[in-house]
Formats: structure tokens, C-alpha cells, sequence
């Protein structure tokens, strides 16, 4: 166990844990968005950065990694999708179900879902199958924190695993602790700079990134291909599609990525942040890739690649550094499990257990509701991370590619279609699921080179078009949610003498003022 | 003769030529509008809570609005407000009930905390309400569109009615 280490990622928490306790004695709002967000000071820029280094999960440190390591610069169409990821999904829905989710009066995706395509089969299959996702995709940051926390302090994994597991279900618990803007910029800071300091390490010591590629060519140069180590992948672009959707249209298809376009407080702002997220994408996403490519030529016989970006941290960077930036590494693990516990356990309150099961359910019930079924989670989680803990990057691809193929034509046609309606988004999502979901099982990807993310939303778009025109005449889209669909596709820009800051969404009122006026 | 009342309403931020202004700029031509004034009514009600932490709480207020129209709740800044007397045919009438109303809100509220904190946790929230108030809205007519101008905010959007003959 390195001291040092130990020393510097103690440190990082208990400044963490200051700025905490700075923001809450001179915050001086007593309003919420003044406590969080520092008095509304923060800028779209900040926002973006926030934004983007608290949505990046365990995956970026151990998956893409470990896909670089493996793979060579045929990991980088993952990456290729996840830059353009953001804005693609901002502007294919991002401002419509901003709209139409506040018209509808939804507080949740799955509520949103019912509400849009009205249907209590919907809710609980969307809910149920969003729960079971989540679950994979948290026990993947279980096994990204209990792997990274072995490393660091040198404890036996399993242990490791219970303290990191545990954490995370404790951080979630109390998360308010550290809510505050102040402490996530912070982190995404020393991710950031963590990050670029490892790779600037590595090229320093290989001598720079020609240098580097000259050495990659000589060790294999199928690594320097777009069709990965030995050419494995050579002319499977239905494999290469699906690398490059996963986090690119996958997006579109997560429920706890959509929710925030539900919370969007202002379009402008998330507009500019939405640039700023791109050119910070632009530099951070490829880089743990690289990382991983690069530290095949330092560390060639990593037993576990999931550790390469670890690994080479602590063989490269001063044991200061490594602490700084390993808490840093550990803090964008737990915001992205506590985010995605959160939605799971929303979900299983709001959507399903308020819903069907006690519509009268007191507020301490539904998060005994939520809490439970947290525990339940991670009592799985550790024991499938202990027993046969899958890589990281299978159980973020799985999940990833099931949820994007059920949901992608459900959320992109809430809002772009009219004819979308009940039976073609329930048809959409149940094929979508299955498909994906048999095609990893049955491991027809090799059979067919058609990576399950394309086969799953081809079949789920096809499905959605042709259930809902053959049953348009029997369950047409009530004209209720067509008016509200038409409010929604109202987008135009803001006028220039517009207070800044100002709500630009006034539908709700807009709609109840024409009907008055109309009235009169 | 025409009945005239008494409203908590939010207090303008603009005047009606600002908001004339910004009308003007959806339309190309240099028209003169109609203009005519809504007061949108919401269910007011103060949330209170107290975030933890480790070496203390800090209360937070909460001011949230639920559209009186159609039972929507949302948070809102905080404002002044201030007693106005007008007219019946400017004034919306509240569909909303009071239970309802703060059934909407608290769920909101506590739906809010739970994203912000990111965190599952008993949010024990005091709901006060504070009544209805009311939003001035103006609506300007053009031939060709109408424009409704937020007086809290300035924002600005197009609707459906059109000047009459």
C-alpha cells in the first residue's frame, strides 16, 4: 500500500469536504439554485464542464482503456461516437421534450412515456425493463470502484469491492452533502487535468505521439488500423455502425441521460453549454482510448487490460498525482452510480409502486420503496462482482445497446412524429429489448457482423413505422397530445432584448391564453 | 359596467413599451398591435427545508408556482408581488383546487431535491401556501400572428390569435 497515495487521495476528499462546507457558510442564498448552483454565477462553460466529467462513468477509466489496450486505434469509433453524442441528442430531442414533457406535466421519462402514448402496459415495461438495465450498468461502476480501490490501496479485492460498494450506497443515501456546483467542478478540474497529465506522461516517455505510433507500428501495425488487433474486425462496418451508435444515438435512449432534457432550465444556456461540450468532448474522450494504446508499449503484460489507465498512472505520475487523480477517478464513479441509483429508484417509487401499486403512498414510503430496492441492487452487484465479475466494458456495451434499441424510437418519435401511438411504441420497445438482447445472448454478432446496437434499433424503428400506420385507424394519437406536440415543434429564436436568464418556454400559458382570448 | 377586482399579482419587471418592443421584433413590418393585458393565475406555495450536513443544516426556501389553469407545478425565483384592482375580462379564472394544487407541488418539490442533492433520502419538506397570485401577460395582435410578452421575464411567444376585422 502506498502511503503517499493513501495521503494525497485523503487530502482530495477532505478539500472536497471543505469546499462542501465553504459553500454552505457563504453560499449567503437561502435559495436552492442559489446554495447549488453559488448564487446563479455560473457560467455555460463551467456548466458544460460539470456536466460532462460528472456524466462520465467508471467506462472511461476501465472500458475504453482496456478497449485501447486491447484493440489499438480501432477503439477510437467509440469514441468517434461519444463526441458528437452530446449535440446529436440535444438537437434531435433535447428542446421538443423539453417542451412537451413540461405540457404534459411529466417529472419523470417513463411518466413522460405514459403520458405521451397513453398506456399502463407501457409504463410497466418500460419501467421494468429501465430498472433491470440500471441495475447492469450500476453493477458496472460497483466493479470499476471495488477494482480501482483494490489497486490503489493494495486491499484484497473483495474487500475492496464491499468498502467501494458500500460508498457508493452510502453516497447516494446522503448525497446532499456535497451538492454543490463548487464540489463537482472541482473534481471534474482534477479528472481533467489527471487525464491529460497521464497522457502528456506517457507521451513524454515514449517520446511523442510519432514517436509513439512508430513504436505501435513495430510492436503490430494492425494496432494503427481501423479494424483492430490482427485486422479482427476487417470489413465488418456493421460492427463498426454499432461502435460508433452506441454513444451516439445510444444516448437517445437512455431514460436517466433524457431526464435531464426534462429538468433543462434555460434552451440559450444549454444551447452555448451544449457547444462547450463538444470542444471539451473533442479533447477528453479520446484520450483514455489513447491512453490505453499507448500503455501497451509501457506496461505490455497487464493481466487485467481493465487496469491499464490505472496502472500506468501509478508507474508514470509522481505518488501525489496519483492520489489526486485516482480520488478524482473514484469521485466520477460514484456521481455516475448515485445518478443512475437514483433513476432506478425514482422509477420503482414513482413509476410503479405509487402507481399501481399505493397511489396513496406518503413520501417516506416511496423512499423506503427506493431505498430497498437500492440495497437489493447492490447486495446483487457485489455478489455477481465477486462470484464472476464480467468486464466492465461488456456490462456498459449490454446495457447500453438493449436500452438505446428500446427506447430510441419511443423518445426521437414522441416528439418528431405524429403517427407514433400506443401499440407501435409498445411494439418498438418490446422488439427492440429482445432483439438486442438475443443478439448478445446467442452471440449472433459473430455469425452475422451486425453488432446487437444496429440490429436492435433497426428492428425497433421498423416496428415502430409499421405497428403504428397498420393500427392508426383503431388507436389514433389523441388530438389532445397532437395540439401539445405542435406547442412543443414551436421553436424559434430569442429575441435579442430578452432579459437574460429569462424562462423562453411559456407554452403551458400560451396554450390557456389563446383558449381565453379565443373564448371571449 | 364593468366589475373590477382586487389581486395579489408578481410584480412587473417590464413596462408595456419594453414589451411592445420586444413583440415588435417577431414581425417585419412596422405594425401597430392590439394590445391586451391576462393575469394568469398560480397556486403560490413556500417550500422549506433544511439541507445537512456535516457540521450543520442550512434552510432553504422554495418558492413554487402550480398553473392554476392546468394543475402544473413548478419552482420558480423568488419575487415581489403587490396588490392590484382590475378589470373581469382581463382576469383567468383557476381551474385548479387547493388540495391538488399542493398534492402537485410537494411532489415537485421533493421530485426537484431528489435530482439535485442526487440523493434518496427523506426530504421533509413544510409546504406553506402563500394564496393565489396572478401574472401579467400582454398580448399583442398583429394581422398576421399574435405575440404573448411575460411581464416577470420578458420571454416571448407566438400564438393563434388573430387581429379581428
Amino acid at each position: 500500500m502506498n502511503t503517499t497515495v493513501i495521503f494525497f487521495l485523503v487530502l482530495y476528499y477532505l478539500i472536497v469536504l471543505g469546499i462542501g462546507y465553504w459553500a454552505l457558510r457563504n453560499g449567503g442564498s437561502d435559495d436552492l439554485e442559489g446554495y447549488l448552483l453559488g448564487g446563479r454565477k455560473i457560467g455555460p462553460a463551467t456548466t458544460a464542464l460539470t456536466l460532462q466529467t460528472t456524466s462520465m462513468s467508471g467506462f472511461m477509466f476501465l472500458g475504453a482503456g482496456s478497449l485501447g489496450y486491447l484493440q489499438g486505434y480501432w477503439a477510437l469509433w467509440f469514441a468517434a461516437g461519444d463526441v458528437g453524442g452530446g449535440v446529436l441528442n440535444f438537437s434531435v430531442i433535447g428542446r421538443r421534450m423539453r417542451k412537451l414533457s413540461q405540457l404534459l406535466g411529466a417529472l419523470t421519462a417513463i411518466e413522460y412515456l405514459e403520458k405521451r402514448y397513453p398506456s399502463t402496459t407501457l409504463r410497466i415495461i418500460s419501467g421494468s425493463l429501465t430498472i433491470f438495465l440500471l441495475g447492469f450498468y450500476v453493477l458496472a461502476q460497483f466493479i470499476a470502484g471495488g477494482k480501482g480501490m483494490a489497486l490503489v490501496t493494495g486491499i484484497p479485492y473483495p474487500v475492496a469491492l464491499a468498502i467501494a460498494v458500500s460508498i457508493i450506497v452510502l453516497y447516494t443515501f446522503m448525497g446532499g452533502y456535497l451538492a454543490v456546483a463548487y464540489t463537482d467542478f472541482f473534481q471534474s478540474l482534477i479528472m481533467l487535468v489527471g487525464v491529460l497529465w497521464i497522457f502528456i506522461a506517457i507521451l513524454y516517455e515514449l517520446g511523442g505521439f510519432s514517436s509513439a505510433n512508430n513504436m505501435i507500428h513495430a510492436l503490430d501495425p494492425s494496432l494503427l488500423s481501423v479494424w483492430g488487433k490482427g485486422m479482427g474486425f476487417e470489413g465488418q462496418w456493421g460492427v463498426v455502425a454499432g461502435a460508433i451508435m452506441i454513444f451516439s444515438v445510444g444516448y437517445l435512449g437512455w431514460p436517466h441521460v433524457v431526464t435531464r432534457h426534462m429538468a433543462m432550465k434555460c434552451p440559450s444556456t444549454a444551447r452555448k453549454a451544449g457547444a462547450w461540450a463538444t470542444l471539451w468532448n473533442l479533447f477528453f474522450v479520446p484520450t483514455p482510448y489513447l491512453i490505453g494504446i499507448f500503455t501497451i508499449l509501457i506496461i505490455p503484460d497487464i493481466s487485467d487490460p481493465e487496469m491499464a489507465i490505472f496502472q500506468v498512472a501509478g508507474k508514470l505520475l509522481p505518488a501525489a498525482a496519483t492520489g489526486l487523480v485516482m480520488a478524482a477517478i473514484m469521485a466520477a464513479i460514484m456521481s455516475t452510480a448515485d445518478s443512475l441509483l437514483l433513476q432506478t429508484g425514482t422509477i420503482a417509487a414513482r413509476d410503479l409502486y405509487e402507481r399501481f401499486v399505493n397511489p396513496k403512498a406518503s413520501e417516506r414510503q416511496m423512499v423506503m420503496v427506493s431505498r430497498g430496492l437500492v440495497m437489493v441492487i447492490a447486495c446483487v452487484g457485489y455478489f455477481i462482482a465477486l462470484v464472476e465479475p464480467p468486464s466492465v466494458f461488456n456490462v456498459v456495451i449490454f446495457a447500453t445497446s438493449v436500452l438505446g434499441s428500446a427506447f430510441l424510437p419511443a423518445y426521437v418519435c414522441a416528439v418528431w412524429w405524429k403517427k407514433a401511438n400506443t401499440p407501435g411504441a409498445l411494439a418498438s420497445i418490446i422488439v427492440g429489448a429482445s432483439t438486442a438482447f438475443l443478439w448478445e445472448f446467442l452471440e449472433i454478432t459473430s455469425l452475422t457482423t451486425i453488432a446487437p446496437m444496429v440490429a436492435g434499433v433497426f428492428s425497433s424503428t421498423l416496428t415502430m413505422i409499421l405497428v403504428s400506420l397498420l393500427t392508426q385507424k383503431n388507436y389514433p394519437v389523441p388530438s389532445g397530445i397532437l395540439k401539445l406536440m405542435e406547442e412543443s415543434a414551436k421553436i424559434r429564436p430569442i429575441p435579442k432584448n430578452t432579459i437574460p436568464d429569462s424562462k423562453s418556454t411559456l407554452s403551458n400559458e400560451a396554450i390557456e391564453i389563446e383558449n381565453f382570448l379565443r373564448s371571449e | 359596467m364593468k366589475q373590477e377586482y382586487l389581486i395579489t399579482a408578481i410584480k412587473v419587471n417590464i413596462s408595456s413599451d419594453e414589451a411592445k418592443m420586444i413583440g415588435k421584433l417577431t414581425q417585419p413590418h412596422n405594425e401597430e398591435p392590439d394590445m391586451t393585458e391576462s393575469f394568469y393565475p398560480y397556486l403560490h406555495f413556500k417550500a422549506k427545508y433544511e439541507t445537512p450536513f456535516l457540521l450543520g443544516h442550512k434552510k432553504l426556501l422554495i418558492d413554487c408556482l402550480v398553473d392554476g389553469c392546468n394543475g402544473n407545478a413548478a419552482t420558480s425565483d423568488s419575487f415581489e408581488s403587490e396588490h392590484l384592482k382590475i378589470q373581469s375580462r382581463s382576469l383567468m379564472i383557476t381551474k385548479t383546487g387547493y388540495d391538488d394544487a399542493q398534492y402537485a407541488a410537494e411532489r415537485y418539490v421533493i421530485n426537484h431535491l431528489s435530482r439535485k442533492f442526487k440523493a434518496i433520502s427523506n426530504y421533509n419538506v413544510s409546504m406553506k401556501a402563500e394564496g393565489l397570485i396572478y401574472k401579467l401577460f400582454w398580448v399583442f395582435k398583429y394581422n398576421n400572428h399574435s405575440v404573448l410578452v411575460d411581464s416577470v421575464n420578458g420571454s416571448s411567444q407566438k400564438i393563434d390569435i388573430k387581429q379581428s376585422a
